[in-house]
Order: C-alpha cells, then structure tokens, then sequence
C-alpha cells in the first residue's frame, strides 16, 4: 500500500516535471497549514505563553506555536482565546493582550495587528468586515465591534449584554451569546442595532447551527450565591426564520442538561447531532431529541478535565482538548463520534479550541 | 567605627553566631536580651543579613545577597522566594516570633517587607517546623529588630537616594536611649515611576513599560523599658503602605489593574531572668489589608492575634530547655468566603540542647500545632554540631540536622468559595541536610570554606485541579528537592586595603514525583534553576570603596514538563558601586553611586514580565552618632 502510494506520487510528480501541463500559477502550495487542525492554546493567564498548534493531517504529527515559530520568536499574546479563518486570513483574538493577530492562514506570518480591543473574545465576518465580541470589562456590558478588514481598524460598537462571548453570523444578523448574562443578542449589523435579545439560560457560549437551519446555544448553568453549581446548564434551539418582524426569532425548545457544563459544543459533519462535555465526560444528543441522556458518551479518565472541544468535518473525528491544569503543555484527545479512542497528542499550554481548515 | 551601612553578610553556623567572640562552642550562657530561639537551631546552616540603612525591599536585599530565586513579577513588584527549590509557600516568614506569611495566601511578597523597618533578617535553611512551625518546610525567614543598648546615646539617620526611572527613596530613623529606655523611630517613602524601556525578543521592538509606578512608605516606632536588670517590656508598632501598578505581560497593553496593601504590625514583648528561667511573653497583632482594583475592587483583608509564651532555661552548663506554647486567632474577609472565616491555632513546643563534650553539642525540638480543631503533622527535629579540629583562629565545624516540616492550608485552600476544601491535608515533609564549615585567620587574611548538601521528600502538595467546573485543592504532588551549597569568603587586610570575596554556588534539583500524572513526573519544578550563584568583591581604599557583584542564574522552566519555548534563559547581572565616607560634623557621610545590570541583559524571573536594562542610583548616607558624647 505504501509502496503503491509512493509510486503514485512519483507518477504524479514525474508526469508534472515532463509534461509541464502542472500549472504552478493556478495550484501553487499556498502554504504549510493549507489543510490540518489548529488547536488554539490560550496559556496560563499573564504569561503570555498563548500559542496556535497544527496537526499535520497527512502524518499526524504536531507542529507547535506557529506564530513564534514562523515569526521570529513573536509572541502571540496573552490568553489566545479563538482563531477564525476567512479565506487566506486567520484572526487570533488574544484577550489579555487586547488585540487580534491577523495572520495569513497558510503560512502564520504575521500580517496585522488590531488594537484598542478591550477583552476580545470572538471573531465572525459578514459581508465583507469582520466584528468581534467584546468583553469590555467585567462590570461594564460587552459589545460587538465592527473590524474594517481592509485598513485592519476597529470601528463602531454595538452593546450587547454582560460577558459578549461567542458569535455566529447567519442570514445578514449576529447571534451574540453573553457569557456573564442569560440572553442571546440578535444584532442587525447594517441598522448596527440589537434587534432582539432573547433569554436562554445561564451563561450561554458556543453558537451553532444544525441542519435544520436552526441555531443553538450551550448555556453553562449557574451557580447560587455561595458558588454551589445549581446544575441548570441547557441546550436551547432558537429559530432564527425571519418573518415580517424581522425580530420574530424565538426559542423553539430548551434541552435541560441536568447538570453544569461547560459551555462550549460541536456539531458533526451532518450538522444533526452536538456533543458537549462537563469535566472529562462527553455528552451527544441528537438535535430531534428533546430528553439529555445523563449517560456520557466517553469519560476520559486519563484527562484532568476538558476545556476545548471541536469536531473535524473531513475525517468526522471528535477533538477534546485537556489543559493537565495548565501545570504544562496540554494534552488534545481524539475520538470517533462513537466515543472510541484513537489517539491523543501533546498541543500548547491550556488548549481551548480547534480550527479545522 | 559605628553601625556603617555596608552589605555585611556573614555566613555562621548556629553556634558559631553565638559564640564568635569565644573561643569554644561549649555552651554559652543565654543572655536575656538573646534571641533565644536561635540556639536551639544546633546543626542547621543560618546565615545573617545586616539591613543597614538602604531603602530597598527585602526582596531586593535577599536577590543581591544570596543566589535564592525570586518569582518577580517586573522591578519593584510582586516578589515570591523560592527557597531550596520549594514553593513560595513552603518558606516561613516570621516577625519577632509571629508568622507573618499571608493566611489567605500562605506566602509572603517580599517586595511588600521595606527593610529599612528591620535591622536584621536572619535565614534558617531547611525544614524546621518543630522551631518555625508551619511552612517552614525550605527554610525561615526572620526579620526583626536589635537588641536595645540601654546605653545613653543618640543615633540618627538620614538616607536620601536618586535612581533611574523617577526613583526617589528617603530614610530617616532617630534612636535615643539612655540605661532605662530606648526610643526608635523609623520613617521611610520610596517612589519609582518605573517608566523603563525593553526590548523583548517576544515582542519584537521596544516598549517603555507605562503602567509600573509603585509608592510605598512605612514608619515604625519601638519602646523598650528596662523595668530592672532582669525584666525587660518592648513594644513595637509598625505601619507600611504599598501601591502599585501591576506592571502587565511584555505583550498586553492597556493594562489597569492596581494593588494597594496596607499592613499593621503590633507586638508587646515582656522579658524576665526569673528562677524559672527566662521567661518571655509576646503578643502580636497584624492586620493585612489588600485591594485588587481591576475594574472593580477586590478586598482581601486578614487579622491575627497572636500570643506567645515560652521558657528558656539553663538547666546547668551542659543543658538548655526551652519550651512555651503560642496561641493564634484569625480573621479573615474576602468575597470569595461566603462570611469572615475565623480560626484558632494552638502550638506547644519544647527544645533541648546537651553538650556531649566540649567540642560536640545536640539539640532536639518538638512541636505539635493544632488549627481549627485539627492536628497539624508532630513535628520533630534533631540536630548536632561538632568541632573536629580547632585551634587557634582555625576551626572545622561539622553539622547535621533530621527534620520534619509541615505547612497548614491556607484559608484560600480550605474556605475559597466555590472549590475550597475543608479536608484538604497539610503539606508534609521530611529532611536531611549536613554541612561542613572551615573558617581560618592567618594574620591579615581570613577566609571561610562552607559546604552543604541536603535532600526533602514533600508529600501531600497542595494543588489546585478542576473537578467539574470547579478547582478544589487536593493533596497531590509529591516532590523530592536535593541540593548542594557551597560559600567561599575571604577578607584580606593590609594596611588601608581591604579586599573582601564571597562566592556562593547553589545546584537545586527540585523534582516533581507524581506519577499519576506520566507528562510531568521526574520534572524540575517550575522557576527552580539548577544553577545559581553570585560573586561579590569588594575593595576599600582608605574611605573608598569599590563593590562588584555578579548574579548567575540558569535556565528556568516556566511549566512542569520542561519543555524547549517554555523555559526561560540563564542570565548574568553586574551591578557595581563605588562610595566614599567621611566624617564632618561628627556625622558619617557615605557618598554612593551605582549601576546595576551593566551588561543591559534583558532577563525575566516570570516568563514574559521584563526586568529593568542598565540602571543607575546615587545616595547619600548620613549617620549622626553621639553615643559617648551625649
């Protein structure tokens, strides 16, 4: 098998070096990171050891902190908290550091910088400028910011709710969940208003969208007021359809977890079924179901607890990302949606999410 | 000559502190204004740090007198020891008997100690719970105050220094005595705008730090009353104030958060010779008040009373007993407790000391400490001390000590809402060390030789892990930290040179021995260098003196599993001085100008916080002494 592939290869590149019919101008290799993952290693708060990770799909093997790497020894900053790639750019929000690296997403060389960010946490574009979900403070309403993609500037505000967290952008609007509320805000980017703010639970996170075209968003649970979790985390569906209000998207159902989670999740490849976690244990529902099994899908005992989760949709293989309590380098887990093990690799310290590209 | 404000750093055994001038280490009569607890440390390496009468941090001062290794967070900012390649938390810290070290957080930030408030800090090395109680697991470190003369005199001082980035720092301490009372009062203010520029290969260009400023003042007042020969009362109160901005990561900008601590220090210390022996009774009270403003404050505020009482007495010339018990109550505010925390501890210890022969002493402590209805780990310690070969100014002098040492959890630990854990163990150790000392005077030369070797098993390590989504305290590290030390000193003499030597080499292997966790068993604790040591020469001339100091350290990892990007690089730093005394006005002048790091190494003692390049200082020292005059 081997042999054969390599005789293919040898083929291949032969018959580019004879024929001269390769067009390097239309395929050139745009660079080392054109596909894998990315794992985005926030780092140990204030140490600015925050890094991006790439698994090399082809061998598997792990290439660590890109952006120091590629750059010169560069830092990318302070708690790297997400990386969104747009075409042939990647934006690295670092929240300490108050800034977005732009990046280019073959290479990693570093191309922008965007300051005067105050937390930042995610990155979304929509026709053309990016925006980016603000925490502000942590006593002040977080916001969304417009980003001039061009001049690499930010520009207008719109408020949105305590704790602006993740954003997804779907049909012209901005679903912004507020990780230190309960409420979703639907911002209209164009009116550069908040259109509706919809409650769903305590603090709400990861936004996605199924294949019904329906969002949803993980809301963590809360805790009362000496700190006891009171095991309310949620799964709630919104209907984003537009009707003649534009403002008419409303709750469709709300999944109680019976527990408190963290507040992030995947979707497989179909879009029809999302996986979620609480400490190393990780949870699958399909999205027709109305019920949360409390039975995991996999526990991880090995895992001092999960902090990042993803879902690669070429190889549908489940990613989860274990910090070893930033103690060191982290540890990324990866699984079949079924919930068998296949590997696990050492990414950067405290990993927290991946990119799939 | 009077008390000159000149680094003295002396490195002593025990018993060779107590009995320099004497030509035998046989036991020495405890006088009553001794620090009596330091006889009792028979076997274990002490070393002696003079304060003088520089405005600068203990941090400071131990940074450019020992090659321990600091966790500094930037210059003039959070500063945490790590002793022996131990925690910050594993080092007691103890003011005129009392543990000083933060009860919410368990350590001390040597930047927040103004040493001009102290005369001397004296450092024990090793675990030694049984005389320190909880936390001295690395080592101690005592601060506290001379002796009072109870001789008519006036002293007075007057510090003024000027240094780069808008350092401004101003001492003045008043002494006045006479043979029933003696009066101090010390008052300090130190400013530094810290506006330093860096470049840091992290960030790519230069940066001038903008948020770094810190202002810190103090003033103490002692009262010591000689009731008679035999009885003595002091009291002492003391108020220090720190605010500072925290100097942020290389890479972030905008930053805001500021740290304001407030601390007050109250002791009452009552002395008697009674039949009984000496008997000695403290009461200390401390306040720590801290706020973190970030976008909004964050209170952290502690109080302790403590109560002291202990007996030290001459059974005859071959045996000393000393034992007392102490008692602590604290309170303690956060928001992050669901209500004030208050707690009780309760110590009760003993010593002996026996001289075996002449030349051969051992000692033995016990210590067993109870704190909010539990028992903290008994703690035992052996230890001796034996002269080999001594004659004339020429002496060996061979020590071990066996010790055990334990640390309570912190509030934090056990009451930190949501995640604390009221169950959680106290850390445990257990410790071996033995050194030897050879010091020796040939006519104008005179030089010391000191070697050590140690080794500590900790076990129960407290760390903070998630469970859920929530991080608890559990006892799981262990670590096994062993190490050598090595000191060479020198003074020669000739006419009106001096030329003084000092060379200390510290190798640490500090190992973290946890093998649930594969990826970071058998790996060097993080910010422990293997390597450290200092060089320090000095050459007078007359009433010139000339002083160079180099500091090593090696590389550091900032993780646990030692990994290449996560460490960071071995740096040398030389600071050297040049000053001039003289007398006018029966006032001591010491001129002095200063400059530190001039190779401008960038380095880093926490990774990505830079340290200040080249840098300079010039202060003025006046010291007005009128003891035989008055």
């Amino acid at each position: 098998m081997k042999t054969f592939r390599g005789l293919v290869l040898i083929v291949l590149a032969t018959s580019c070096f004879v024929l001269t019919s390769c067009d390097d101008e239309d395929n050139p290799p745009a660079g080392e990171f054109e596909n894998g993952v990315f794992v985005v290693n926030e780092g140990n708060f204030q140490d600015a050891d925050g890094s991006i990770s790439f698994i090399n799909p082809d061998d598997g093997s792990v290439k660590q902190d890109l952006f120091g790497s590629v750059n010169n020894g560069l830092a990318l900053g302070d708690v790297v908290q997400s990386m969104t790639i747009d075409g042939d750019h990647a934006y690295v929000v670092v929240n300490n550091s108050n800034k977005i690296e732009v990046v280019n997403a073959n290479t990693f060389v570093s191309e922008h910088t965007i300051q005067g960010l105050s937390l930042p946490r995610y990155f979304a574009t929509l026709n053309g400028k990016g925006y980016v979900t603000e925490w502000v403070s942590f006593t002040d309403p977080g916001r969304v910011t417009t980003i001039n993609l061009e001049d690499h500037t930010a520009g207008e505000s719109i408020t949105t709710d305590y704790g602006a967290e993740n954003i997804l952008a779907h049909d012209g609007l901005l679903y912004v969940s507020n990780s230190f509320s309960n409420t979703v805000s639907v911002v209209d980017p164009e009116e550069k208003e908040v259109i509706k703010t919809i409650e769903v639970g305590s603090s709400p996170g990861t936004l996605l969208l199924d294949s019904d075209d329906m969002i949803w968003v993980i809301c963590g649970g809360g805790y009362d007021v000496e700190y006891n979790p009171l095991n309310d985390g949620k799964l709630v569906r919104l209907n984003p359809e537009k009707s003649e209000d534009e403002s008419a998207v409303s709750v469709v159902k709300a999944i109680e977890l019976g527990t408190n989670v963290t507040a992030k999740a995947a979707t497989n490849k179909a879009m029809d079924s999302l996986f979620y976690y609480s400490g190393n244990s990780v949870y699958s529902i399909n999205t027709s179901a109305n019920d949360a099994s409390s039975s995991p899908l996999l526990t991880e005992g090995d895992a001092t607890g999960f902090y990042g989760i993803g879902l690669d949709p070429q190889d549908g293989l489940l990613y989860l990302a274990d910090t070893k309590n930033f103690a060191g380098n982290g540890v990324v887990y990866r699984y079949t949606t079924s919930g068998k093990p296949v590997d696990n690799k050492v990414a950067g310290r405290g990993p927290n999410g991946f990119v799939f590209k | 000559m009077t008390r000159i404000a000149f680094f003295i750093f002396l490195i002593v055994s025990a018993n060779t502190a107590f009995a320099q001038t004497g030509d035998t280490t046989y036991l020495k009569e405890v006088r009553v204004y001794g620090i009596p607890v330091t006889s009792y440390a028979t076997g274990s390496k002490v070393e002696l740090l003079q304060s003088g009468s520089e405005v600068m941090t203990a941090s400071d001062k131990l940074i450019n007198e020992t090659s321990f290794y600091f966790k500094t967070y930037g210059n003039n900012q959070l500063s945490t020891i790590a002793l022996r390649g131990t925690t910050a938390s594993q080092t007691a810290v103890l003011w005129n008997g009392i543990n000083i070290n933060s009860p919410t957080l368990g350590q001390t930030d040597f930047s927040l100690i103004p040493l001009f408030l102290f005369d001397e800090v004296s450092i024990r090395y090793g675990s030694a719970s049984a005389l320190y109680g909880s936390d001295a697991i690395g080592g101690s470190i005592l601060i506290g105050q001379r002796e009072p003369l109870f001789q008519k005199h006036f002293d007075g001082t007057f510090y003024q220094l000027a240094g780069s980035f808008g350092k401004f720092a101003t001492g003045i301490k008043a002494t006045y005595g006479n043979d029933r009372w003696e009066f101090r009062t010390k008052f300090f203010r130190s400013v530094i705008e810290n506006d330093f520029t860096f470049y840091s290969p992290a960030v790519g260009y230069s940066k001038t730090q903008n948020h770094a400023a810190v202002e810190n003042y103090g003033i103490d007042q002692q009262i010591h009353y000689k009731i008679s020969e035999r009885q003595r009362i002091s009291a002492e109160g003391m108020y220090t104030y720190n605010f500072r901005e925290i100097q942020p990561a290389v890479t972030n900008d905008n930053a805001n958060e500021t740290l304001l601590d407030r601390h007050i220090r109250l002791s009452l210390n009552y002395q008697i010779d009674s039949q009984i022996g000496i008997l000695s009774v403290t009461a200390g009270y401390v306040v720590s008040d801290q706020d973190y403003t970030d976008d909004v404050v964050s209170n952290v505020e502690s109080k302790q009373l403590t109560a002291l009482v202990a007996v030290d007495k001459s059974l005859n010339p071959k045996n000393n007993l000393r034992y007392g018990l102490g008692y602590s109550h604290y309170n303690a505010s956060s928001e992050n407790f669901t209500s004030k925390i208050s707690e009780d501890r309760y110590d009760a210890f003993v010593s002996f000391r026996h001289a075996l022969r002449q030349f051969w002493l051992i000692n033995a402590n016990l210590r067993q400490s109870f704190y909010a209805g539990r028992y903290a780990p008994f703690a035992p310690s052996l230890g001796t001390e034996f002269n080999p070969f001594h004659q004339g100014n020429s002496k060996i002098t061979v020590r071990a000590q066996v010790a055990r040492g334990y640390r309570v959890p912190t509030l934090n630990d056990r009451y930190w809402v949501p995640g604390g854990n009221p169950d959680v163990l106290p850390e445990d150790a257990f410790h071996v060390e033995t050194g030897i000392n050879w010091s020796r005077k040939v006519d104008t030369w005179s030089y010391s030789l000191d070697g050590t070797i140690y080794k500590t098993w900790i076990s129960d390590m407290i760390v903070w892990t998630p469970e859920g989504n929530v991080w608890s305290p559990t006892n799981l590290h262990k670590v096994q930290s062993y190490g050598a030390e090595l000191n060479a000193k020198s003074t020669f003499t000739s006419g009106q040179y001096k030329l003084r030597t000092d060379f200390v080499y510290s190798f640490t292997r500090s190992l973290n021995k946890t093998e649930e966790d594969p990826l970071f068993n058998n790996k060097q604790l993080a910010y422990v260098p293997l390597h450290s040591g200092r060089l320090f020469v000095s050459l007078a001339i007359d009433n010139w003196s000339i002083e160079t100091r180099l500091n090593l350290t090696g590389i550091r990892f900032s993780t646990l599993d030692n990994v290449e990007g996560q460490s960071l690089d071995p740096y040398g730093l030389l600071d050297t001085s040049i000053s001039k005394r003289f007398l006018l006005w029966k006032t001591n002048f010491d001129l002095r100008a200063e400059a530190f790091n001039l190779f401008d190494v960038y380095y880093e003692n926490l990774k990505n916080h830079s340290m200040p390049g080249r840098h300079y200082a010039v202060s003025i020292l006046l010291n007005f002494n009128n003891k035989h005059t008055l």
